[in-house]
Formats: C-alpha cells, structure tokens, sequence
C-alpha cells in the first residue's frame, strides 16, 4: 500500500465527504442508504482504510492525520444519522398512509351482531337481583299444577268467589278439573313451605296462565313473581317496609308505595300496592287515571289457613306474601302500549331491550 | 257497584265534610276525600260520575232562525232566544232540529262537564255567543248524534238543572271484594264511611212486625223450607189487592244512577231495596201459584224451569267434578217449579201490570249452594252475586218494613221460617297482643273497641287483654281472630302503619341451575341469539307436523283451537316466532327459548324444561348448530357427551334412545342430518338441520337451511363437571402432530376425539378436528378426519422420540378400536 503524506489524506478526506455528503443526498431509499453507510464508515470501508495508510507518517503528523480523519468521521456519521432518521420517519408515514383504515365503514356482519335477552328475562333477573340483596332465594315450580297447590292450599276450596276471577285452563288428565295450568306463581309458595322449614325469605318467578281473552292489557300467559317470609315476629309493618324497599330499587327513590286493603284468600290482612305514578311522579296523568298512584300488585299477611295446610304453626310463626306481574311492571317501564306484541317475539322488538 | 253519593246521604251526613268555600255540593273536594276513603276502606273506586255538574250557566233556549253559512257545509247559523233580552247568533254543527225546536244553551263561561269552557269563537266569519249542545256535552245521556231536543212545555231561559230536576250528585263506580258482604248495598258502604269519618251513622229503625209461624196463618199456612241447611231462614209476605203508585222520581233516578232501568213499581222496590239494604226480594203474583203459596226444597234430578230470561234450564245435575246438586227452586202449592232460588224467578209467576195479590220472598240462602248452581248453569244475576258472598240474614224484617213503607200498604200477613241459630251473633275473643304482633302496631283495647263498634262490632273489655268479640250478622266473612285484626287494620288505616324492612337471616343468592341458566344465555345472546318468550299451548297437529306422535297433554277448555295443546318440545313455538319474522322480512335471525315442555307417560305428567336455538342466519345449517353446541360445551367444560347421528338408529342399537325419543319429543330434524347428543345414558339434546318439508308446512320458505339445537337443560347442568383443583400447566413447550385417518362414515369423529385426547397417551393435551373430505381415492363409505394432536410432559420438552411414541400410541388405539386406517 504506498504511503500518503498528511496533505493527501486531508484532500482524500475532503473528497470523500463531498463524496457522502453527494451520495446522500440522492439516496433515496433506506437501504441504499445502509449501504452507502457501510461503504463509507464502516471498518472495512473509505475511512477505515485511510486510516491505514498513516503508518509512515511522523508521530506528530499522524496524530493530526488521526485527528482529522476522526472528525470527518464523526462529521459523517451525525449526517448519516440525521438523514436515516428523517428517511425512516418519510418512510413509515408512507407506509401508514397505505394502511389506512376508516374504522366507521363497519358493514354490518349479521353473524358478529349481538343478540338480547328477552325484555321479561331482563327485567325478571332484575327483580331477582334486587331480592337477593335482601338475603331472598329465588325458587322455582311447575307449572302445571293440582288443584290443590293452586287452589285449595291457598284456602280456595271450590266455588270460591275469588276463582272466578281466575279463569284456568284445566287439563284433560285424572279427574276433571284436578290438573291446570297454574294460575299464579302462589303455588311455589305452598311447595317451599311444604317442603323447607323457616326462615323463609324467598321470591318465586314464573309464568302463570289464566283463560281470558288477550287484548292490549291482558295476554293468557303472562309471568308474575312472587314472594313470601315466614319468620318469627314478623309483621304487616315488615309487610309494607318490604313493598317500599324493593318498589324504592326498582323505580328509584322518588317513588313511594302504599297499601290499601284487598281480597286474597290466602293473605289475612289483605292489601293491594301502589306505587307513585311513574310517568307522572305523582302528578296525574293519563296511565294513572290521575290518580298519581298506580297499583302494581297484591300482598297480605300469611292466613292461617295456609299455615294449617302446610302443616306450620300459626301461633310460632308470622309471615307475608306478596306478588305481582312481570311484564305489567316491564309495560309500565317502557310504556308498551300493547301487551301482545311480547308473543310475537317480533326481532325489531326484542332488540330494543 | 254503583252508588250514588245522595243515596249514602240517607245514612250518613256526608254533607257535613264539604269545607265552607265550597261553592257547590257536592265539591270537586268532596268527592276527592270520598274518593280516597273509600279507597282506603278497600272499596275500590273504579270511576266517579259527576251528575249535574257544569250545567250553571246552560239555560232552555229556542230556535229563532236557521241560516247557512257561505262555503260551509258542516255547520249552520243559528239564532236562538235564551234568557237574555236580545236573540243570540250561535254556530252549529247539529242538523236534528228546526225552527221552534227547544235546546239547551251553553252560554259564554259555562264550564261543561269535562272541564271544557265555553268561550266567545268565531267560525267562518261568524261569531258564536255560545254552544247548543248534545245529551253527552251535558253529561246528561251518551247520545251524540245531535242536540238534545227539550219539551215544548220547558220555559225559554230558565237554568237546563231547574228546568229538568236535575238534582247534582256523584256515582261512585266501586268494586267490592268478596271478603265484604256488608258492602255489597248502598247501607254497607255508608256506615263503612261514617265509620272512617267518625260521623253519625243513621241505622234504620228495626220495625215492629207481626209476624207468624206458617201454621197459624190463614194465606200462608203452606210456606215450608224442606232444606234448612241450604235456606235457613225463609219471610213470607202477601200483600192483597195492591194499587201501587206510579216510581217517584226520585226512586227512579237513583235507580238509574245505579245502573238499573225502571221495570214496574214492584219490581222497581225489589230492586230499590236490594241496592240498598243488601236483600234480594221476589215478589210472585200470588194467584199465579198453585195454593198462593211457596215452599223451598232441593232440586230433583232432571227438573227443569224456564227462568225469567226465557232459558230452560236443567236441575239437579252434579257438578263436573261429580259432586251432588245442591240447587235450591221455590215451588208452588202443588210443588210446580217456580224459581230457582237466590239466582232468577220463573216466567210463570212473574207479576204483571194486572197483578192484584202479592207474595213477597225473603230469604236467607247459603252462599255455597247458590255459588255452585250459578257456576253450574252459568247464570249470574244481580241477586246471585249478593247471595254467593253473604247476605245479612237479620235484615229481612227491616226490607219487609221498607217495602211495605214504600209500597203505601202493609202486607195482610207475613210468616217466618228460620233454621235455629240462623241470627246468632258469632263471638270470638281477640288478643290485644296478636293484633299488635300481626299488625307492628301499639294499639290498646280502646283503641279497638272504638274502630269496632263504629262498624257494628260489639266490643267487651274485661281488661285482661283479650276483648270479647261479637260480630254483627252482616260480616259472615268475620269468622276468626285474624279476620278481626283486618277489620281494626282497615279502619286505623293501613296507610298509617310503619313500613319496617324486616332482617333476613339468609344469604339471597342464585341456585347453581339458576346461575347456569344466566351465563348459557350470555353466551348465546354473545353468539347473535334473540331471546323469545313461545307459547306454551300449541295447536292440534302442530306436534305432529314436526313429526311428532308422542303422548301430549291436551287442555279441557281451550279458549281458541291453536292454544289447546301443551308443547313436548320448543321447536313449533320457535318455528312460529321465525314465522312472524320472515314474514316482516327479518328472516336472518338467531333466536332462543328457555320453557317448559310437557308429557304424559303411565298417566303420569313429566314437565321438563329446555333451552331450544333456532339459527336461521344465511349460512347457518346444521354444522353452524354444531358449532353452537361446540361453543356451549366448551363453554361449560362439558363432560361425557356423545353424538349419535339419527340415521344410525334407524337400523338397532342403543333401544333406550329410542324409548326416550318416544317418550319426550326429539323430532322435527332432517333425519340424515341431526344427531342426538347422549350423556349418561340419556338424551340431553338434539343437533341438526329442521327439516325443510316441516317448515313450509308451517308456512316458512326460506329457501336455506335453517340450523336447530335443543337440550334438556337438567341433563345438561348435570354434564356440567363439578369445580376441580386446578390442572397444572407444564413449563416446556407442547408439540403438535397432524393424524389423518381414514373412518368408516357409521364412526363419530366425536368418539375419535375423545379416545385420542383421554385414552392414547397422558401426554395429549388436546385434540381438534380441523379437515374432512370423502371421495378421491377414498373408498365409499369412509372418510378422512384430520386431527390437531398437541402433546407436551410437564417435566421436560418432548424429544423427537417421545413425540414418535406418542404418535404410535394415537395411531394404534384409533386403527384398533374404531377399524379406522392412519393415511400416510
């Protein structure tokens, strides 16, 4: 290899930094760029082996030429950096651009489309939630029923003034009128007491059946949910502060209930409950026939001719019961003008819910 | 019931409630405290009618002129002559009258029934002074159909109210419970009222009557009751050669506030009387029976009677249930049928305008007997009604009195039958503490004697906290101490009692069947899945449309022909709710049922409940239910389920299937391509396609495939593995291998699944199904199954060697348990 003297190198080293510093500038992609780099700056590269040509220098001579080679190193290297850099980011907002996607052009894809829980469903494990937090269980019963659960243990024997208000759809099945659908969820009640001993604090939804005609208020099977207590020092009081409390859950605070005295052969006092108007707040309007009040359902203190026939004791233990509809109280919510369309299971409606 | 606020007036001052300001009685203020009272008492008020209000300023007036309106058709110009000097220009849109015709007048400033003002308005130009208005503008009929057309005799200007009679007053519409007898009369609801007010309560003077047994008397001496237990107490009366006098008016009017018509001066009475004081009456023509006399006795089997509504009517039958007639008839002297008692009076007896003798009836029946014939002929009436839930059967002599009163003559004689003790006064003793315990209240003795006596309870108080009851007999509903404790709750208010939360001393939680329900729901709602809510009663042959012939339930008094049966299955339920939405063009939808499925096996009724999914998305079928299942299984961590493609059974095996399959309804699927699911013995489901010819038989044609799982949803909560200690995940990294086999078509690719991934080796750790083809080289009647085999050991990563062991092991118990062959 010949031998360079100090200004040689120093000319050599201009030229090639003019030489980068072209070459860089009409580089235009990144791995030409890389390639130039490696050319140039790397240890097998232009700089490298002028670095090896100083050995004939003078010791002083060649720590300049060091020097100088050094700094045009450097030089280099933080304009290389600057221009990967800058040709990085060009590069990247290219591809970016490329990817682009506009995140609102969802065609819709029915098999990704969510479905919904019936409207009745959502508002039944709305309630039981809400009994849960008051320490209820939530029970279940058939519902086809015997006579006897629906009726008689209910202390309504045959020919009850109270079951002509409750139409049955009695079965072909045993002896006639021994097998119906059931008319109410108070069945369940007479099953838990049968069959668990107190404290019972439990809610029973379900869908019950009576035989009228359907029209925009009445559908032949309809759901109610019903509750019962049976505990010691158990009171109507505990009665009306159970009405509050769930109606309070449901409805909100501003609503309030209230207890007016009813018929239910199965409940001793007997009461109907109403609940602040929730359309109104109590104001008047049209749903309450301005009353501000609307009733939601029928609650009572356990007869003891209940207790009799489920074989507890009267004098030991107190207990109330209570029920109501589902769907009238999921109708009163979403002001559902026509309780029929919940059969149609009509998609436009369910998924509103 | 309806019940006219002045007809309560009689018995209690009501009058004495209006505040001072009120302008006019009775007030907009008074019938809003009425209205809560009665609400409050449990007599629930239905409506309130307003008579005669807003008629102030509507006056008698004469058409003058009748003019037409230029480019007006629907209404006319007319000037009447009212109370005021000058004729009036009134617009009209009524045609039924004339010149001269007399109409009532709404002046500017009447405020008609409804709160509707008259103001001074202009139509077409013309401005009207008023409004000539229709029976239904007055509040005074419901006729709309034009202008309510006045007497001639009525004199122009004088106020509508004055000129008419009209006398103000409310009805109020109530529905009375069955639990109040004493309510079920216009008395009842007063000293109820009084009571709540703490107001007089004007009781009616019990009369002196002579009354006589049967046996002493000259007319009556055949009056008899064979049927103590179900009459027990019988009042006769003959009254000779009436003359009654023409209805008042005012008897009239409130009968027609009540909702009654007027009939006759008798019958007019009868029914005064009834709404009254609580009594049914009959009055027969007394020369129309055989002897002039009744007697009352049970019904014969067969006996028949034509009952004043001109219907026959066939007695003495037993109830559906098989239980003995207990129908009660009056017969005649010659024991001729004519009533049947407490519910409707035969034609033969009935009196007319030429009657001259009358036998009056006045009786005591029990409220069973008359229950069970009403329902059994399915008659109601009026007297029924009151006689099913309890008549007073003290108040007979009082009603006699009144219709003798009202009559303007006393009867020539009256006889009493009575059964003993059909007056006595029921006692019972009431524990201040079990009122206080029942209610949460603090109430003393006085407390409760002064709420009871107000409503005809006898109070005695010796001090030793249990009070001495007497029950006066118009509440035979008050039979035990509890029945007493609702009275004094009624009447110290429930409104006013404490609202206490009581403590629960349980956990409220869900049952695991309960929470399960909940997630498998998310997890099909997650899936695109519409909840829906089917019938449970289905149509004749809508089951068998879907192929099924099992045993159904079958309603005895179906309301329509398409609810009379009870459903075996979801299927036709789900198949009418696709129905309703393919026909409103909303046909890709996923939709699902949880619901109760019946039937019947050795005459013993199974009620079962299912969790059914209807796909019908484009593209589902049946594989896409598969995919559901698959989903729920792993969901669930399913365990020991098979799959039995239908078509397999049709040849032999696994007869329990078959049996099941029978039993409860598995059916309505494309049979070449459904499958049972199996687990323990047992069908938990069914997976497939539903068959096409099905549903255009149920009027769907979606031209597509429509995919369907159904699962007994208590087989399935008990495939669900109870919770294990968890499985510890290995360190090493797992492997996979690919295994083709080549599988006759009768072997399940389920049951290859489950022995590669439980019986060829500990190291598998799962197995997935990811290719079938059949054809190629492929012989008929088999088919390649790829399978995914991912294998690792928790103490090391496989080595080639362990991962060609393993391999062998999966191939060897494949090719020797199922005659499959690995491809290479």
């Amino acid at each position: 290899m010949s031998q360079l003297s100090l200004q040689e190198i120093i000319d050599k080293l201009d030229e090639l930094k003019r030489y980068f510093h072209a070459s860089l500038e009409n580089t235009s992609d990144l791995e030409n760029l890389k390639e130039l780099e490696s050319r140039v700056l790397s240890k097998k590269g232009s700089i490298a082996s002028l670095n090896k040509q100083l050995g004939s220098l003078d010791l002083e001579l060649r720590q300049l030429a060091g020097a100088a080679i050094n700094q045009a190193r450097a030089e280099m290297k933080s304009d290389f950096d600057d221009a990967f850099r800058k040709m990085l980011s060009e590069t990247r907002s290219r591809q970016l651009e490329l990817e682009r996607l506009d995140l609102s052009e969802i065609v819709a894809d029915f098999s990704f489309r969510a479905g919904r829980a019936n409207l009745i469903t959502q508002t039944r494990e709305e309630l039981e939630d809400i009994f849960i937090g008051m320490g209820f269980l939530v029970e279940e019963g058939p519902e086809v029923e015997s006579d006897w659960y629906n009726f008689e243990a209910l202390n309504m024997p045959p020919y009850h003034p109270a079951r002509a208000g409750q139409d049955s759809f009695y079965l072909k099945h045993g002896d006639p009128e021994s097998m119906l659908l059931r008319t109410q969820t108070s069945p369940v009640q007479i099953r838990v007491m049968t069959t668990q001993r107190p404290p019972i604090y439990a809610v029973m939804p379900g869908r019950v059946f009576r035989r009228d005609t359907a029209d925009a208020r009445h559908t032949p099977a309809f759901h109610q949910i019903e509750g019962i207590v049976v505990d010691k020092g158990i009171s109507f009081a505990n009665l009306a502060g159970t009405i509050e409390t769930f109606t309070k859950a449901i409805f909100g605070t501003n609503i309030v209930s209230r207890l007016r005295p009813g018929f239910f052969p199965f409940t001793e006092p007997s009461a109907e409950f109403e609940i602040t108007c929730v359309i109104c707040e109590g104001a008047g309007c049209r749903t309450c026939s301005n009353t501000g009040w609307i009733e939601l359902g029928g609650c009572g203190m356990i007869d003891p001719n209940v207790f009799e026939a489920v074989g507890l004791d009267a004098e030991t233990w107190n207990g109330f019961a209570f029920g109501f509809g589902i769907d009238r109280l999921a109708q009163m919510r979403y002001a559902i003008s026509d309780m029929r369309i919940l059969l149609d299971n009509d998609v436009r409606f369910l998924r509103q819910f | 019931m309806k019940v006219p606020y002045s007809w309560l007036c009689d018995f209690a001052p009501l009058q004495s409630l209006e505040s001072q300001e009120a302008k006019s009685t009775p007030s907009p203020e008074l019938a809003r405290l009425l209205t809560d009272a009665l609400n409050d008492l449990g007599l629930v008020v239905e409506g309130v009618e307003s008579i005669g209000a807003g008629l102030d300023e509507v006056v008698v007036a004469q058409v003058l002129e009748i003019h037409d309106i230029d480019g007006a058709n629907k209404i006319r110009r007319i000037v009447v002559q009212a109370d005021e000097e000058k004729p009036l220009e009134i617009v009209c849109g009524a045609f039924n009258f004339e010149v001269g015709s007399k109409v009532p007048l709404a002046k500017i400033g009447a405020v008609l029934p409804g709160d509707f003002l008259i103001s001074k308005r202009k139509m077409r130009g013309v401005e009207s002074h008023g409004m000539l208005c229709s029976p239904i503008e007055l509040g005074l009929g419901n006729d709309k159909s034009g202008l309510m057309i006045l007497a001639d005799d009525l004199a122009v200007g004088s106020r509508i109210a004055d000129a008419l009679g009209i006398v103000p007053d409310l009805v109020f519409d109530l529905a009375i419970e069955n639990n109040r007898p004493d309510a079920n009369c216009v008395i009842g609801v007063a000293r109820d009222l009084a009571a709540w007010f703490g107001i007089e309560f004007l009781e009616p003077e019990i009369p002196v009557l002579n009354t006589s047994p049967p046996e002493s008397s000259q007319y009556l001496s055949g009056v008899n009751v064979h049927c103590l237990d179900e009459c027990d107490r019988l009042l006769v009366a003959r009254y000779q050669s009436v003359e009654p006098l023409p209805t008042p008016d005012r008897v009239a009017r409130r009968l027609n506030l009540a909702g009654m018509r007027t009939v006759s001066p008798i019958v007019d009475i009868s029914n005064y009387l009834m709404l009254e004081l609580g009594q049914p009456t009959h009055p027969y023509d007394a020369d129309a029976l055989a002897g002039g006399t009744i007697s009352v006795r049970l019904a014969q089997k067969g006996e028949s009677l034509v009952t004043l509504d001109g219907q026959r009517r066939v007695l003495g039958l037993p109830d559906v249930r098989g239980r003995e007639s207990t129908d009660v008839v009056i017969v005649d002297g010659d024991d001729n049928l004519v009533g049947l008692a407490g519910i409707m009076g035969g034609e033969d007896s009935e009196i007319s305008p030429s009657t001259k003798n009358i036998l009056l009836e006045l009786a005591h029946f029990q409220p069973m007997a008359i229950a069970r014939s009403s329902k059994r002929l399915g008659l109601r009436s009026e007297a029924s009604a009151r006689y099913e839930r309890g008549v007073d059967p003290s108040i007979a002599e009082v009603v006699l009195a009144r219709f003798s009163e009202m009559l303007g003559q006393q009867p020539v004689e009256a006889v009493v039958i009575a059964a003993p003790l059909a007056t006595d006064k029921r006692k019972i003793d009431l524990r201040i503490s079990r009122v206080n315990d029942i209610l949460g209240t603090t109430v003393d003795g006085s407390d409760i004697t002064s709420k009871l006596t107000a409503i005809g309870f006898e109070v005695g108080d010796s001090g030793d906290g249990i009070l001495k009851i007497t029950v006066p007999t118009n509440r035979s509903d008050v039979e035990r101490e509890i029945d007493v404790i609702e009275e004094i709750a009624r009447h110290i208010g429930y409104r006013t009692i404490e609202k206490i939360r009581p403590y629960s001393k349980l956990t409220g939680k869900l049952k695991p069947s309960q929470r399960v329900r909940r997630l498998l729901s998310s997890l099909v709602v997650g899936l695109g899945f519409y909840e829906t809510w089917c019938a449970t009663l289905l149509a004749h042959g809508e089951q068998e449309r879907f192929g099924d012939g099992g045993p159904f339930l079958e309603v005895e008094n179906p309301l329509a022909q398409e609810e009379s049966v009870l459903r075996r299955s979801l299927l036709p339920g789900l198949v009418r709710a696709l129905r309703f939405n393919v026909n409103r063009k909303e046909d890709a939808v996923r939709l699902f049922e949880f619901g109760k499925v019946f039937s019947v096996f050795d005459g013993e009724i199974t009620e079962t409940e299912r969790a059914a999914f209807l796909l019908a998305l484009p593209g589902d079928d049946a594989i896409s239910a598969m995919s559901v299942f698959s989903k729920i299984k792993d969901y669930f961590s399913l365990e020991g389920i098979s799959i039995v493609n239908r078509y397999e059974l049709e040849s032999e095996k696994r007869s329990f299937i078959d049996g099941d399959a029978l039993r409860e309804s598995w059916s309505g699927l494309h049979p070449t391509r459904s499958a049972y699911l199996i687990s323990q013995g047992a069908i938990v489901g069914q997976v497939g396609e539903i068959d096409r010819s099905s549903l255009a038989d149920s009027g769907v044609e979606l031209g597509r495939a429509t995919g369907y799982l159904e699962l007994d949803f208590g087989r399935f909560l008990k495939a669900i593995p109870p919770p294990h200690m968890v499985k510890p995940i290995s360190q090493f990294p797992s492997a996979a291998v690919d295994l083709a086999f080549e599988v006759p078509d009768s072997i399940s690719a389920w049951d290859i699944e489950r022995v590669l991934a439980s019986e060829a080796s500990e190291h598998v750790m799962a197995v997935r199904l990811f290719d079938v083809f059949r054809g190629g080289s492929l012989k008929s009647g088999y088919r390649s199954l790829a399978f995914s085999v991912v294998m690792s050991a928790m103490d090391r990563t496989l080595s080639e060697e362990d991962i060609g062991a393993i391999r062998m092991k999966c191939i060897n118990v494949v090719e020797t348990r199922f005659g499959a062959k690995i491809r290479s």
